[in-house]
């Protein structure tokens, strides 16, 4: 592109777009909201959409629910607002970032731990399909290990969809947390999940992508704000 | 030289490691296996706040996360009948079972009438896939290929010999051989062939 042409869009785009819209999932401009859907949207709702109701509309139309033709069902929109509602915007909004130097340590311990072994992931993230030690790296009787934006999962799990969303819900985690991820995490309770928030979110998580095979996955939500009403 | 430099590496390596272990938490995964053999609906619940709601006469199968150490105590369950009276509360000891490759969190609630619903069938079971993406998908197990199903469609394969722990065996696959990750769970009546669910998505071909 001429220098030309990038001050062109500098100038311009100012103007010609709307700052409510942001990029969405697959890096591009959303188009501007089509009228039918918002006037169907106040029909329903009783109230104007949003830019984060426009994400989520862009969202169901890339994935399928489980209605005829794959259309979302009020229940399907239950259970995708009940995710949201659980990672909370906190969480959401490092969708896209990648922490700052405290994930980068705790991603370099994971890299050392899967050997240099890593696929690229979803989201700027790294994955190892891994053995269990002594063959692999992560401990015995382990499925999956999360260290910043690193993922080790045991190869057998490796088509395991809810558990990667599991351990994803730890890379997001990390990425807000930093340096303190760890510490905050001993103080939840290593081995006493029950007391242990970050686990608890994975665990929530994990068990909705269970029962809900057609979620899209995480790292395609946009967040833009959160939902109003 | 060389040895002692190489020493020096594997040392820090399992430094590294016993550290690692010693600071996060490793997840591992359990299967959580629910027996209501009684003739009234139960809820069970996990953690305290995983709740999973059971017909009469029904098991469900799903898998858990938690702790790859365990504390001793085990897993914190509580039965609820319907009507919300807490029926047992109890920590549950992972158990290696025949017939699953994890774990298992077994919760099994009994009735005082040994009749009140049909023994379980074992040993065969039906596969039920969803597909809930636009796209074709080719279902396999272990090596012998069940078949393909349409886009948003869902099809069963079976009675096929098996257990729970060949849901593990399930690989899909899209048009271009690629692997595609899945969910599954099982729900049925006892007394009937067990069913297992696998799930799957993708997104729709950009247009």
């Amino acid at each position: 592109m001429s220098a030309k042409g990038s001050l062109g869009i500098f100038v311009e785009w100012p103007i010609a777009t709307p700052l409510r819209l942001r990029e969405n999932a697959e890096g591009g401009t959303p188009p501007p909201p089509d009228p039918d859907w918002v006037a169907d949207f106040q029909s329903t709702h009783g109230r104007d959409p949003n830019q984060q109701d426009w994400q989520d509309h862009l969202l169901s139309l890339r994935y399928p629910g489980t209605g005829p033709n794959g259309e979302w069902l009020d229940r399907d929109w239950q259970v995708y607002y009940r995710l949201v509602d659980l990672l909370g915007g906190d969480l959401l909004g490092q969708i896209g970032k990648r922490g700052g130097h405290g994930t980068g340590l705790y991603s370099g311990i994971g890299v050392f731990l899967a050997l240099w072994k890593l696929e690229p992931g979803p989201d700027g993230t790294r994955i190892a399909y891994v053995r269990n030690f002594p063959a692999g790296g992560i401990p015995p009787n382990t499925t999956g290990w999360t260290w910043g934006n690193t993922i080790l999962i045991l190869e057998s799990e490796r088509n395991n969809r809810p558990l990667l969303m599991h351990e994803y819900t730890h890379v997001l985690q990390y990425r807000l947390t930093g340096i303190r991820y760890v510490p905050n995490y001993l103080k939840g309770g290593l081995y006493n999940w029950d007391n242990n928030p970050y686990e608890m979110q994975g665990v929530e998580v994990q068990q909705i992508y269970e029962w809900n095979p057609w979620l899209p996955p995480i790292w395609e939500i946009v967040w833009a704000g959160g939902r109003s009403g | 030289m060389r040895a002692r430099h190489m020493c020096r590496w594997l040392g820090l390596l399992a430094l590294l490691v016993g550290a690692a272990c010693l600071l996060a938490g490793c997840d591992a995964t359990y299967d959580l296996v629910i027996e209501n053999q009684t003739p009234q609906p139960v809820s069970v619940a996990l953690y305290d706040r995983i709740v999973y709601e059971l017909q009469p006469c029904s098991v469900q199968i799903t898998t858990v996360a938690g702790p790859a150490t365990p504390s001793g105590k085990g897993f914190r369950v509580s039965v609820r009948a319907g009507d919300g009276e807490v029926l047992v509360q109890a920590d549950v000891q992972p158990q290696r079972l025949e017939g699953y490759t994890q774990p298992v969190i077994l919760v099994r609630i009994p009735s005082a009438d040994s009749g009140a619903c049909p023994a379980p069938v074992t040993g065969i079971f039906l596969l039920v896939v969803r597909n809930y993406s636009q796209s074709e998908a080719t279902i396999w197990l272990g090596d012998a290929r069940l078949g393909t199903i349409a886009p948003l469609d869902q099809m069963a394969f079976g009675p096929l010999p098996g257990t729970w722990a060949d849901v593990k065996r399930v690989q899909i696959r899209d048009a271009g051989n690629n692997s595609i990750a899945y969910s599954a769970r099982a729900e049925y009546r006892l007394g009937e062939i067990p069913r297992f669910f696998v799930g799957f998505t993708a997104p729709r071909a950009r247009q």
